[in-house]
C-alpha cells in the first residue's frame, strides 16, 4: 500500500458524504461511483470487500424484513389497529395522540420506520379529516415516537442493525440494554406533546365524530393475515432466543420471509419490485467506502487519537451520545454510525476495554443515532416522509415548526438517556 | 450414508423439485424456501452459502446478458429483423424456413432464447399468414432452432451459464468444442422439420407478386440506441473471445457491457431493473444453496463413488451423460439437473483420475444434452412454452401432442448426430 | 376495406371552456349534458387541456385517499370535513385549477382502432383530435368508438345502422 491510499480513500468518503449531503445526487448513487473507484484502484480488493467489509448479515435482515413488512402490509392490519385506536378513543383527541403514538412507537420497533408512517399517516390525516382538526400536531408526534420506538429493539432502525451485526449484540441484548430508557423517554416525549400542542386539545367536543368507517373492512385478505401475524410472532420469538440456536438475526429473517412468501399467493417478481434496492445497495456501497477507510488504516489512527485523548471511558460515552445525536439531527445517520463503528472498535480495542466496558459505548451510539433524527425534519427518513405527505395538506408542517417541537423534544431524551447511562453503566 | 444433515439435503432437495414439478408454487418462492431450512436446520451456515456455494459467476453472466437485453430488445431490432427475413423470402415457405431458422439460432447463441422468441415468433406468424400457409412447421422450427443455437455459446443458454461459470470455460472454449456440431444438429434439423411437414411446403398458394409490401418503416425504435447496443454488443464479443488473455472472467465482461450500455442509452434505469428476470435469479440462489448442501454433507461425492464404481469407460460415461440429462432436461426443468450434475460429475471425473482434457468430453456431453434435450416436449424449455402459448391464436396451435410427435423424434436425431460427434471427435 | 380513420366519426360540434372560465360553469356543462369531458383551449383554439368527469369528481374528494391501497373502510364520506360539495359556490375556482395538463391527443387521420387502444391503454374516457398545430378539431370517447364497431349488432339495424343513433355527446 502506498502512502497516498488514506489520503485517496479518506477523500473519496469525504466527497461522496458532501454529495449525499448536497442531495445533488442520489445517494445510491454517489456511494456506488465511490465504492467503484476503490474497488478497480485495489484499496479495495473485491474479495476483501466480499468476505469482511460488506456486511451480508445486516443485508439479509433488511431484506428479509422488507419482505414480511411488506407482505404483512398487504393485509391491511396496521391499518385496521390505528383505526381501532380511533374508535377506541370515542373522539377524545388525547385518547388519540396517545393511541396513535403508542402503536406508531410499537410499530416502529418491529418494522421500518418509513413503512410504519407510510401506514400510519394516511389513517391520521383520515381521523383528523373527520375530527375537522389540522393533522399538523399528531403527524410530528407520530414522527417523535417512530424513532423513539425504533430505537428499542435490533430491527427498529438501520442504525441498531449495523451495530448489533458488527459488534454481535443481539435482539435480547438491545432490548434489556435500550428498552427500559426508551420506554421512559416515549412516555416523557408524549407528555411533551401533550404540553407542546395544548392548543389544540382546547374545545375538542367532538366526541361522536369518529364514526363513518368500518374499520373490519381494512382487512383484505384473512388468510394472508392469519398466515402473516403468525409468522411475524414466530419470527419476533425466534429473534429473541435467536442466540440460543446459534442463528444470526439474518437468517431468522431470510427464513421467516421465505416461508412466508412460500405459503402465500403474492408472486416473486411482485415482492422483488417492492424490495428497496437501493437502500440495499446504497448499505454495500457504504460498507465498501468505510471499508476503504479500514483497509487503509484511517480508522485506527482515528481511533487512536480518540483513544489517547479518553480520560474516562464515561466522557466518552457522553460524547459519542451527545456527538451522534447532534450529527443525527441534521445529517443521514447511517454513513455516521457505519463510519463510528470501526473508529470505536478501533478505539475499544486500543484502550483495551472488555466487551462489558465497552457496552454503554455501543448503547450511546444507537441511544444517539437513533433519537438525534428528532431533531429535525430532515434527520431521519420517517421525519422527510412524512412531511412530503404532510405538503399536500393545508397546514404542513414546515421545517421551523417541527424545529420548536422536535429540538427540544430530542434534547430531553438526550438527558434522560445521559442519565440513563451513567445510572446504569458507571454508577 | 444417514447422517441427519445429509438426510435432510436430500429432502430438501427432493421436496423443491416435487414443488417446482406440482407447478403449484413458484418456483423461485421454492427454491429461496428449501434453502431457508438448509439454514434455519444449520446444515450450512450463511457465511458458507454466500462465500462458497453461490455461483455469482453464474448469476453475474446471468444478470449482465438479461440487461444486456432487456435494453436491446427497446430498439425494435428484433422484430426489424424477422420483418426484414419477411421481405427477403418474399413468399417461398421452404426459404422462409431456413431463414427463420437460421436467424433465430443466431441471435440465440447470444441473447436469451425466450425473449428471442418472444419477439420473433409474431412476425414468423404473420409472414406465413400471409402467404396463406399453415405457421406450425415455422414455429417448432423456430422453437427447436433457438434452443439448438443457444447451445453454441456459453451465454446462450442458462445450463452453459451454469457451466462455464463454475469450471471457468471460456466463451472460446465452448464454441471451438460446441459449434460445429451444434451447425450440423441446425442443419439435420431443418431439414427433418422441411421433411416431416413436406405437404405444407410445396408449391401453390398465391403468387408471391400479390403480396403487401413489408414495411420496415419506424420499426427501429430508436437508431441512436441501436448503434450503441450493437457497438456494445460487438465489443463484448471480442472481449468475450480474448477473456483468457484479458485475465477476466465472462460475467465481469457481461455486467460491465450492462452497466456500460446502460449508462450510455439513458434509457431509464427503472425500465430496465424491471425487465431483469430477478425472481430467475433468486432461483438459481436458492437452487445453489440446495445443491452446495447435498456437496458438503458428502451426498454428492458419495453418489460420485457409486458411478465411478459402476466401472464405465469414459465413452460410455459421455454417452450415458449425454443422453440421461437429454430425456431428463425434456421432461424436466433442465435448471436444477444441472446444478445437481455439475458438482456430481465433478466428483465423478476426480475418482476417475481424469485430466481436463479427458473429462472435456464428459462436459460437452452434459451440455448438449442438458440444452439440445429441451426440444423434445412442449414444456422442455421456456422458450417452448412460449411460442406454444403465442401459436393459440393460429390455425394449428401447438398443443402437447402435437409439438412432441415432430419434436421429440428431432431431439433424439440430434443426440445421436451428438454422440457420434463425441465419439469421433474426441474418443478416435 | 381501408380502416377508418377518427376524423370521420369525431364530434366536432364541441362545448370547450377556456383555463380562466369559472369552475362552476364547466361543473354546470357536464350536469346538463352527457359528455365525458370539456377540452380546455386558448384564444386561438390550440387545446391546452382536458377537463373530465372524473378530474371534476376527484375534486371534491380529500387528496390523501390517495395514500390509501384502498378505501374500502370508509362507509360514510359525510363525516369527512374536507369533503365539501359546495367548494364552488364560492366564485373562485377556475378550470385550469382541476384541468388535466396533458391530456391525450391524436391527429386526424389516426385509425379508429389505434384510438380504441390508446383509451384502452391509458384508461381513459375521452381523446381529442388536433391538428398539427395543436388546434382542436374534435373529441372522440370511447361511446362513439363503440358505437362505430358495434352498431352492426344492433338488431333491426341497417346497412347504416350507426346513423340513426347520433344524438347529443
Amino acid at each position: 500500500m502506498n502512502i497516498y491510499e488514506p489520503y485517496f480513500a479518506s477523500a473519496i468518503f469525504v466527497a461522496a458524504f458532501a454529495l449525499i449531503i448536497s442531495e445533488k445526487v442520489h445517494r445510491t448513487k454517489v456511494v456506488a461511483l465511490g465504492a467503484a473507484l476503490l474497488l478497480v484502484t485495489g484499496i479495495v480488493p473485491l474479495g476483501d470487500a466480499w468476505r469482511e467489509y460488506i456486511d451480508f448479515n445486516t443485508l439479509g435482515l433488511l431484506f428479509g424484513m422488507m419482505l414480511i413488512v411488506n407482505i404483512t402490509k398487504r393485509t391491511g392490519v396496521f391499518e385496521f389497529v390505528a383505526l381501532k385506536i380511533a374508535r377506541w378513543s370515542g373522539g377524545s383527541y388525547l385518547k388519540i395522540m396517545v393511541g396513535f403514538c403508542v402503536i406508531t412507537a410499537v410499530f416502529s420497533a418491529f418494522l421500518d420506520n418509513v413503512t410504519t408512517v407510510l401506514l400510519i399517516a394516511p389513517i391520521t390525516l383520515y381521523i383528523a379529516d373527520l375530527m375537522g382538526k389540522s393533522p399538523r400536531s399528531l403527524l410530528i408526534s407520530e414522527i417523535l415516537v417512530s424513532n423513539i420506538g425504533g430505537t428499542s429493539t435490533l430491527i427498529g432502525d438501520p442504525p441498531n442493525i449495523l451495530i448489533g451485526s458488527a459488534v454481535g449484540r443481539g435482539f435480547a441484548d438491545f432490548l434489556t440494554n435500550l428498552g427500559p430508557v426508551i420506554v421512559v423517554v416515549l412516555v416523557i416525549t408524549i407528555f411533551y406533546n401533550r404540553f407542546a400542542f395544548r392548543g389544540d386539545f382546547v374545545g375538542v367536543t367532538n366526541g361522536h365524530r369518529i364514526t363513518g368507517y368500518d374499520e373490519k373492512k381494512a382487512i383484505h385478505d384473512k388468510p394472508l393475515l392469519v398466515k402473516s401475524l403468525v409468522i411475524l410472532g414466530l419470527t419476533i420469538v425466534a429473534f429473541m432466543v435467536h442466540e440460543l440456536f446459534g442463528l444470526p438475526p439474518a437468517v431468522v429473517a431470510l427464513v421467516a420471509a421465505a416461508l412466508l412468501a412460500f405459503i402465500t399467493k403474492p408472486p416473486v417478481e411482485e415482492l422483488l419490485r417492492e424490495v428497496e434496492w437501493p437502500t440495499l445497495v446504497f448499505f454495500a456501497g457504504l460498507f465498501v467506502l468505510v471499508g476503504g477507510l479500514q483497509a487503509t488504516g484511517v480508522t485506527d489512527a482515528l481511533a487512536g487519537l480518540i483513544a489517547d485523548s479518553t480520560t474516562s471511558v464515561m466522557v466518552l460515552c457522553l460524547i459519542v451520545l451527545w456527538g451522534s445525536a447532534i450529527f443525527s439531527a441534521f445529517l443521514d445517520n447511517i454513513p455516521f454510525v457505519a463510519t463510528m463503528i470501526p473508529l470505536l472498535q478501533g478505539t475499544v480495542a486500543q484502550l483495551g476495554l472488555t466487551p462489558a466496558q465497552a457496552d454503554p459505548l455501543w448503547w450511546s451510539l444507537a441511544l444517539g443515532a437513533c433519537l438525534g433524527g428528532n431533531g429535525t425534519l430532515v434527520g431521519a427518513s420517517a421525519n422527510v416522509i412524512v412531511a412530503g405527505i404532510s405538503e399536500r395538506t393545508r397546514d404542513p408542517i414546515t421545517f421551523r415548526s417541527y424545529l420548536k417541537v422536535g429540538l427540544p423534544a430530542m434534547l430531553i431524551s438526550m438527558v434522560i438517556c445521559s442519565v440513563y447511562i451513567y445510572l446504569r453503566y458507571f454508577a | 450414508m444417514g447422517t441427519f444433515p445429509q438426510i435432510a439435503s436430500i429432502a430438501v432437495f427432493a421436496g423443491v423439485f416435487a414443488v417446482i414439478i406440482s407447478g403449484r408454487v413458484e418456483k423461485s418462492k421454492a427454491a429461496v424456501f428449501g434453502a431457508a431450512l438448509i439454514l434455519a436446520l444449520r446444515i450450512c451456515t450463511l457465511e458458507e452459502a454466500w462465500t462458497q456455494y453461490i455461483s455469482f459467476e453464474t448469476l453475474g453472466l446471468l444478470l449482465g446478458m438479461m440487461t444486456l437485453t432487456a435494453i436491446v430488445k427497446h430498439t425494435g431490432v428484433f422484430e426489424f429483423i424477422a420483418l426484414k427475413l419477411d421481405a427477403l423470402t418474399r413468399g417461398r415457405y421452404g426459404l422462409i424456413l431456413v431463414a427463420f431458422s437460421a436467424m433465430t439460432a443466431l441471435i440465440s447463441a447470444f441473447l436469451d432464447n425466450v425473449t428471442t422468441v418472444l419477439l420473433i415468433a409474431p412476425v414468423a406468424i404473420e409472414t406465413v399468414r400471409k402467404i396463406k400457409k399453415n405457421p406450425m412447421p415455422l414455429l417448432i422450427a423456430i422453437t427447436m432452432s433457438s434452443n439448438i443455437g443457444g447451445t453454441a455459446t456459453i451465454i446462450g443458454d442458462p445450463p452453459n451459464v451454469m457451466l462455464g461459470s463454475v469450471l471457468h470455460k471460456s466463451f472460446l472454449d465452448f464454441l471451438v468444442n460446441l459449434g460445429p456440431v451444434v451447425l450440423l444438429v441446425l442443419v439435420v434439423n431443418v431439414l427433418y422439420v422441411r421433411l416431416v411437414f413436406r405437404g405444407h411446403f410445396e408449391r401453390g398458394g398465391g403468387p408471391p407478386e400479390a403480396l403487401p409490401e413489408v414495411s420496415t418503416e419506424g420499426v427501429i425504435r430508436d437508431r441512436a440506441l441501436l448503434v450503441k447496443s450493437l457497438v456494445v454488443l460487438g465489443l463484448t464479443l471480442v472481449a468475450f473471445t480474448l477473456d483468457q488473455t484479458l485475465g477476466v472472467t465472462p460475467a465481469l465482461i457481461s455486467i460491465c457491457a450492462a452497466a456500460l450500455l446502460a449508462i450510455i442509452s439513458g434509457v431509464d434505469t427503472r425500465k430496465i431493473i424491471a425487465h431483469v428476470e430477478w425472481s430467475e435469479l433468486l432461483f438459481f440462489t436458492g437452487l445453489f444453496i440446495i445443491v452446495g448442501a447435498l456437496e458438503a454433507t458428502g451426498v454428492i461425492p458419495a453418489l460420485a463413488k457409486l458411478v465411478v464404481a459402476a466401472g464405465a469407460s469414459p465413452l460410455l460415461l459421455t454417452l450415458i451423460v449425454l443422453w440421461a440429462s437429454a430425456i431428463f432436461s425434456s421432461l424436466l426443468n433442465n435448471i436444477p439437473m444441472m446444478a445437481a450434475m455439475i458438482p456430481l460429475l465433478g466428483g465423478a471425473i476426480n475418482h476417475l483420475g481424469l485430466s481436463a482434457t479427458a473429462a472435456a468430453p464428459l462436459w460437452w456431453a452434459l451440455s448438449l444434452g442438458a440444452c439440445l434435450g429441451g426440444n423434445g416436449t412442449l414444456i422442455g424449455a421456456s422458450a417452448n412454452v412460449i411460442v406454444g402459448d403465442l401459436s393459440q391464436g393460429t390455425e394449428s396451435p401447438l398443443t402437447f401432442r402435437s409439438y412432441t410427435r415432430v419434436a421429440f423424434p428431432g431431439m433424439l436425431i440430434s443426440i445421436v448426430v451428438c454422440s457420434i460427434y463425441l465419439w469421433v471427435r474426441y474418443y478416435l | 376495406m381501408p380502416a377508418r380513420q377518427v376524423r370521420d366519426i369525431m364530434v366536432t360540434d364541441l362545448i370547450t371552456c377556456r383555463r380562466g372560465d369559472k369552475l362552476r360553469d364547466v361543473a354546470a356543462m357536464f350536469a346538463s349534458s352527457t359528455i365525458s369531458g370539456v377540452p380546455v383551449v386558448n384564444r386561438e383554439g390550440k387545446l391546452c387541456g382536458v377537463i373530465t368527469k372524473l378530474n371534476l369528481l376527484g375534486f371534491f374528494l380529500p387528496e390523501y385517499l390517495e395514500l390509501f391501497a384502498d378505501i374500502d373502510f370508509i362507509q360514510d364520506f359525510s363525516t369527512l370535513q374536507s369533503c365539501n360539495l359546495d367548494v364552488l359556490d364560492a366564485d373562485l375556482l377556475l378550470a385550469e385549477d382541476v384541468m388535466n395538463y396533458e391530456p391525450l391527443k391524436v391527429g386526424p387521420e389516426t385509425t379508429l382502432l389505434k384510438c380504441a387502444a390508446l383509451l384502452h391503454k391509458h384508461r381513459a374516457d375521452i381523446l381529442c383530435i388536433v391538428d398539427d398545430a395543436g388546434k382542436l378539431l374534435g373529441v372522440i370517447t370511447a361511446t362513439d368508438i363503440a358505437r362505430a364497431f358495434f352498431g352492426k349488432y344492433i338488431p333491426g339495424a341497417g346497412p347504416k345502422g350507426d346513423e340513426h343513433l347520433k344524438n347529443d355527446g
